[in-house]
């Protein structure tokens, strides 16, 4: 019996509080917004089945809190995540300022295999925001702060107006499971240097 | 090339096979069935070339030629029981032999490919109705129904026949290279497999494609699919090609060795073999090529799938010179499902449940639920943990019970025993196995992997309950939830699809601004509806609620100490409090038990526990860890205190508990928690308490609930005033020498002691409310004379200070300035013509303060009469003689200020003159002085008089003139001659109502004054007081005004107004008055 791959993405989803994280996520899989703001207690997970290059997958996205009183939590809710998307306020100084201890703090708790390589994904949210005319921090400083820090794929989205959101958030399975793919590569690439790029169906039997 | 994949996904196999090795310890896959296969037939010696249904029946062609009409036997009870027989036998159908059969369905007729050719014959009667010509010995042909297009091929031709209806009309013949061995309709172009290659043939352009190479192997086999799809199969190897000979997915079917037929029905495919059949799942959502069930039908050489019986298929086989047919009735999916389940193959069996179709949404959607649980249990106990708990958490109808149920470790047996039926009924619904609790690190894993998810159940079950969510919504909710995700799952872009059962009401608190309120607010966590808590009831939700978060806790405590345990336990939480406390005392982390007990309002234990804590660490059995190993000493008082700030006085008697120990541990703080407390805590109960246990810190609560207006200064002040004045005293006692030395000696004290003494006297001088009486009863007669002093002094009672003064603290200064005082207070009183004086000066009559200076006098000369019992009576004649002195020196001091003659009756006839005259000269001096001031300020205040008389006259000049030109002030209307009539009225108090001010009183009240007079008007006339002043009445019609208007007229002025708008109106000499009117 051939194992068959494994189907299911962790994504994480991090940022300051009030940046829109849980927004961006109900807009994705409920097609849903709301301008009032709740706060997340503690952390919720939602399951949505994605196509990805011909796969089908299911991913997991986690919501955490973005209060610092729940983030000591974090230990339990990185680990072994395969995506993390870092969310902040195009509208905020200060949220976009903060992606740098986000990413820290996620590589701290999450420790993962390759730090460097380890996927994620930004997005600069509330792009909507009275037409951008309070916007604070401009597409190209975030592009260069990603650049930085190894090419991370960057976003502009509104989960109010849905821009952008599908896009993302397609980006971000294919960069999961980018992420798997390789972890998975592993094991064949010693036996046979000839194994194709991508990776093979299995067609064993019984 | 062929090999290698091969190789590497055996290597593959291998390897993972060995990593899961203990994954698969069920049966196979391959036991599953898909299929139930039952022999229905037996035919004998002939071999069944091919086979195919019609309606109910079955035609079956016979090597030999034969056609048999096969159909279930009539006239018994059961349809479906009904045993098979051959209902007709045509020989020679075909002259020699049979190949093919194809149903035309649109026109019930037969298409038989035998020696003769193709012909076709009319169904059921089976008579000959039209043959295709130039078709002799073919071996293969295909039929398009929607074109009535026949395609036959003829050794290396291939024949396009049209049938019309009656004939067929030959359309086309195109050339092969080759001989076409099996050929289907794709399109305009024809499949056709050749012995090593198949190709795609245009039917109108005869252009050739290939598709695929077939292999050595067997005969290719071409199976055209319901959705525009061709399975070309090619060695061993079935692969999707659509119509244009694209291969469609990298993925296609692999057989165990070459098949010489497939069919499909939906969603299988299944492969003739030479000694089996396989069944494959066609799907292409996923590989799922490991789904395969072999049926062990050896020998089959037919098979055909039945039109009516729905994916039932017959295969018609030899075996030795003895035919069969068998019949294969596929296993509904969701049984196959669960029997995948069953054998551990979980992926597949979701795959299966995903396709059952739309009309049993329910069944699917329940189905799907209890795999994912199961496969999560499954992968679980394969120790592939993180991978099962997100497959249970997929699964919405799985409740944190199902969870749990994983790791009993984490649940106490007294929190589940009443969701233990639940949990029984869930493990019996979705076939839960029993699962080994892991060990050691695994468990650990465990541990850490289902903590995140018992948050997230946390968080949607407080959603759930918290007011504005959408409860009420949530069956309807969970129903679209499902089809939300399934839809969506089935949808090959990954585009979810909307679904309006979301909208709901949120809070109506919702702010202004928020546009969209009344949609489903984005954290109420029904991202993924949890549909297992509207099935609750609310009593087992709750049950569920200190379940899960009992869990929370132990399983935080197995995880590294991150300070989110106590973060935790802070908030408010369901945790069982019995085992929440066992936990964590069993763990040493009283920190956090502190807080849990604090949040569930058990304080006294949790004060307790603080003071153990702080106090005395070494008697908790065990010890302190985490946080709590920092309460030690003063910060495990600080909490306390922080808690019993927070609590508030609402617990009045843990506070009376607990504050002795937590003031005596730290006073500061324990005074600023009694401080802290909102609402504030009832300043009688905190001086009882403070009196109690810390009685130094009772006058610093006082000064500073006074100052923040916690307690009000008429009640307190006196308290606080006793308060000093114990704590003065305390130092007297303390040093019995300096005690008795008067007031400059207590300036040695203690500082605190000082302090308490300049504070007592600021209070007595300054205190309004301070009850002075009271404090003179306690306060003693032999020390703190200087606050006695006061004492006196603020009861008015001088003599008696005075004599404290002058006797006891032998200090004149001090007598004397303190008559200066009283005096200057009283003279700048008069001055300032203030209010009264303060009320404690009350008793301070205005004769005596003047006669202060009298006073002191009287108590120097005490002295000699009565004599102290600090003075030597032996020493009397100096100290007479010292006292004349102090009191002449007085005297001329103040001379000013004192009565002469008083103070000279005073003096007792002894005092020798000369003491005395300077004091006499001097006042008489002083006397005739101030008579002469007092002259010039007669004539001044004479002459000033005079002005302002003088002044009065002038202003009083002022003559207005009635003349008949002017109109009435309030009607407008011209006075005229005839407008009133005048009416000498008098009224006895006249004089005093000019004097006064006639504006002051209402017309109304005037006349009430005057009109008892008016009767007798005469009387009073004749008495002769109408000469000063009259009261006269203008009638002047006016409505606003019913009474009229009333004038004063002052004979000697002449000067009036109109009482109500202050306008001058009238002004009569008596000479203008009518003659008759005049008395």
């Amino acid at each position: 019996m051939a194992a068959r791959k494994r189907t299911l993405l962790k994504v994480i989803i991090l940022g300051d509080s009030g940046v829109g994280k849980t927004s961006l996520m109900n807009q994705y899989v409920n097609k849903k917004f709301s301008s009032q703001y709740k706060a997340t207690i503690g952390a919720d997970f939602l399951t949505k089945e994605v196509q990805v290059e011909d796969r089908s997958v299911t991913m997991q996205i986690w919501d955490t809190a973005g209060q610092e009183r729940f983030q000591s939590l974090g230990v339990a809710f990185y680990r072994g995540a395969d995506c993390c998307v870092l969310v902040y306020d195009v509208n905020a100084q200060k949220t976009f300022e903060n992606l740098e201890t986000w990413r820290d703090e996620f590589l701290i708790q999450a420790n993962p295999n390759d730090p460097d390589n380890f996927p994620f994904v930004v997005l600069g949210n509330k792009v909507d925001f009275e037409g951008g005319k309070n916007r604070q921090v401009v597409e190209k400083r975030a592009k260069q702060w990603c650049a930085q820090k190894g090419g991370i794929p960057y976003f502009e989205t509104s989960a109010k107006e849905d821009i952008n959101v599908d896009a993302a958030f397609q980006c971000i399975a294919k960069n999961a499971l980018k992420n798997e793919t390789e972890e998975e590569m592993y094991i064949p690439d010693t036996v046979d240097m000839n194994a194709q790029s991508a990776p093979k169906r299995r067609t064993g039997c019984c | 090339m062929l090999h290698r994949p091969l190789l590497l996904e055996n290597l593959r196999k291998e390897l993972s096979a060995h990593l899961r090795v203990s994954t698969r310890s069920g049966p196979m896959a391959s036991d599953f069935k898909a299929f139930e296969s039952t022999a229905i037939l037996t035919v004998h010696k002939q071999k069944i070339q091919d086979l195919v249904c019609w309606d109910s029946r079955l035609l079956a062609a016979l090597d030999d030629g034969t056609l048999l009409v096969i159909g279930r036997q009539e006239a018994t009870e059961s349809p479906e029981g009904r045993p098979w027989q051959v209902h007709r036998i045509l020989k020679g159908f075909g002259k020699k032999y049979l190949l093919n059969l194809q149903v035309v369905r649109t026109r019930t007729a037969l298409l038989s490919a035998s020696d003769e050719g193709i012909n076709l014959h009319t169904l059921p009667r089976l008579q000959l109705t039209a043959q295709a010509t130039r078709t002799r010995g073919a071996n293969c042909f295909a039929w398009d129904e929607s074109k009535g297009m026949l395609a036959a091929a003829c050794r290396k031709r291939v024949q396009l026949l049209q049938y019309d209806g009656r004939d067929f009309l030959e359309v086309r013949e195109l050339g092969m290279s080759d001989i076409p061995l099996t050929m289907k309709w794709a399109g305009d172009s024809l499949a056709i497999g050749f012995k090593r290659e198949c190709y795609l043939v245009h039917s109108i352009s005869g252009t050739a494609t290939e598709i695929i190479a077939t292999g050595r192997l067997g005969r290719p086999h071409i199976l055209s699919l319901p959705s525009a799809e061709l399975l070309v199969g090619h060695d061993n190897v079935s692969s999707f090609v659509g119509h244009d000979g694209k291969q469609l997915h990298k993925k296609s079917l692999s057989w165990s060795e070459p098949p010489s037929a497939v069919v499909y029905t939906e969603p299988y495919i299944i492969a003739q073999l030479s000694h089996s059949l396989q069944a494959r799942l066609a799907s292409s959502r996923i590989m799922a090529q490991e789904l395969c069930q072999n049926l062990d039908i050896p020998g089959a050489t037919a098979l055909t799938v039945s039109s009516q019986v729905n994916g039932s298929v017959f295969v018609a086989c030899q075996a030795g010179t003895q035919s069969s047919i068998h019949h294969l009735v596929a296993v509904p999916l969701d049984q196959q499902a669960e029997a995948l389940a069953d054998l551990g193959d979980f992926l597949s069996a979701l795959e299966l449940a995903c396709l059952l179709p739309e009309s049993q949404a329910g069944v699917r959607h329940k189905l799907e639920e209890a795999l994912r649980v199961r496969y999560g249990y499954h992968l679980f106990a394969s120790d592939d943990i993180n991978q099962g708990m997100a497959q249970i958490g997929i699964s919405a109808s799985a409740s944190p019970l199902v969870l749990l149920n994983l790791l009993p470790s984490l649940t106490p047996p007294s929190v589940l025993e009443p969701l233990e039926l639940l949990l029984e009924d869930m493990v019996a619904e979705c076939k839960l196995p029993e699962v080994q609790e892991p060990t050691g690190d695994a468990y650990q894993a465990a541990v850490s992997a289902i903590l995140p998810y018992l948050i997230g159940h946390r968080s949607r079950l407080q959603a759930f309950e918290a007011p504005g969510s959408p409860r009420k919504m949530q069956s309807k909710q969970g129903f679209s939830q499902f089809e939300l995700q399934h839809q969506g799952s089935a949808d090959e872009q990954g585009h979810p699809v909307i679904s309006d059962g979301n909208d709901s009401l949120t809070d109506m608190e919702s702010p202004a601004g928020s546009l969209q309120s009344h949609q489903l607010s984005p954290s109420q966590s029904v991202l993924q509806a949890s549909t297992y808590m509207s099935g609750m009831e609310e009593k087992d939700r709750s049950h569920l609620s200190t379940l899960v978060d009992t869990a929370i806790i132990k399983a935080m405590l197995l995880m590294d100490d991150t300070g989110s345990l106590l973060r935790f336990v802070q908030r408010p939480n369901s945790v069982d409090l019995a085992e929440g406390c066992h936990i964590l005392r069993s763990a040493g982390r009283y920190s956090e038990l502190v807080a849990l007990l604090q949040q569930h309002a058990q304080y006294d234990q949790a004060l307790d526990l603080l003071r153990n804590l702080s106090q005395d660490p070494s008697r908790l059995e065990v010890p302190p860890r985490g946080a709590a190993a920092d309460l030690k000493g003063l910060p495990g008082v600080w909490s306390a205190a922080k808690m019993l700030a927070a609590i508030g006085p609402k617990q009045l008697d843990v506070l009376w508990h607990h504050a002795r120990w937590i003031l005596k541990a730290d006073p500061d703080h324990g005074l600023a928690m009694l401080l802290e407390m909102r609402p504030s805590l009832a300043p009688e109960v905190v001086v009882q308490m403070l009196n109690a246990f810390a009685p130094a810190f009772c006058a610093q609560y006082l000064e500073t609930a006074m100052d923040e207006g916690i307690a009000k200064e008429q009640d307190f002040q006196t308290e606080l005033a006793m308060i000093y004045l114990r704590l003065a005293l305390d130092g007297g006692q303390q040093h019995p020498d300096a005690g008795q030395q008067g007031s400059s000696n207590h300036r040695a004290d203690t500082p605190g002691q000082s302090m308490a003494h300049q504070r007592l006297k600021t209070m007595i001088l300054t205190g309004k409310f301070v009850d002075h009486g009271r404090l003179l009863r306690v306060v003693p007669t032999t020390s703190l004379l200087e606050i006695r002093a006061l004492l006196l002094e603020r009861l008015g009672r001088h003599h008696e200070a005075l004599r404290i003064y002058v006797h006891q603290l032998d200090s004149p200064l001090l007598a004397e300035e303190y008559c200066d005082r009283l005096y200057e207070a009283k003279i700048n009183g008069l001055k300032a013509n203030l209010q009264p004086m303060p009320d404690t000066w009350a008793g301070v009559e205005p004769e005596a303060s003047y006669d202060m200076y009298i006073a002191l006098m009287q108590v120097y000369l005490e002295a000699d009469s009565r004599g102290y019992p600090d003075r030597s009576a032996s020493a009397s004649g100096a100290s007479t003689s010292q006292s004349w002195e102090r009191v002449c020196q007085l005297l001329s001091r103040k001379q000013d200020r004192i009565e002469p003659l008083k103070a000279l009756s005073l003096l007792p006839g002894e005092v020798p003159l000369h003491v005395v005259l300077p004091f006499v000269k001097s006042s008489l001096r002083t006397l005739g002085e101030q008579k002469r001031t007092l002259a010039v300020v007669k004539g001044l205040s004479r002459a000033q008089d005079l002005e302002s008389r003088e002044k009065l006259t002038v202003c009083k000049k002022r003559n207005v003139l009635l003349s008949f030109e002017r109109a009435c002030a309030f009607c407008h209307k011209r006075i005229g001659n005839t407008a009133f009539t005048l009416q000498l009225i008098h009224h006895p108090n006249i004089a005093c109502i000019g004097v006064s001010g006639l504006g002051a009183h209402s017309p109304e009240a005037l006349l009430e004054s005057y009109c008892p007079v008016q009767r007798s008007m005469s009387s009073l006339l004749q008495e002769g007081r109408a000469q000063q002043i009259s009261l006269w009445r203008v009638d002047c019609k006016c409505s606003a005004l019913k009474l009229g208007y009333f004038c004063v007229v002052f004979y000697a002025v002449e000067e009036h107004a109109c009482i109500n708008c202050r306008q001058s109106l009238v002004c009569f000499k008596s000479a203008f008055l009518p003659s008759d009117h005049v008395p």
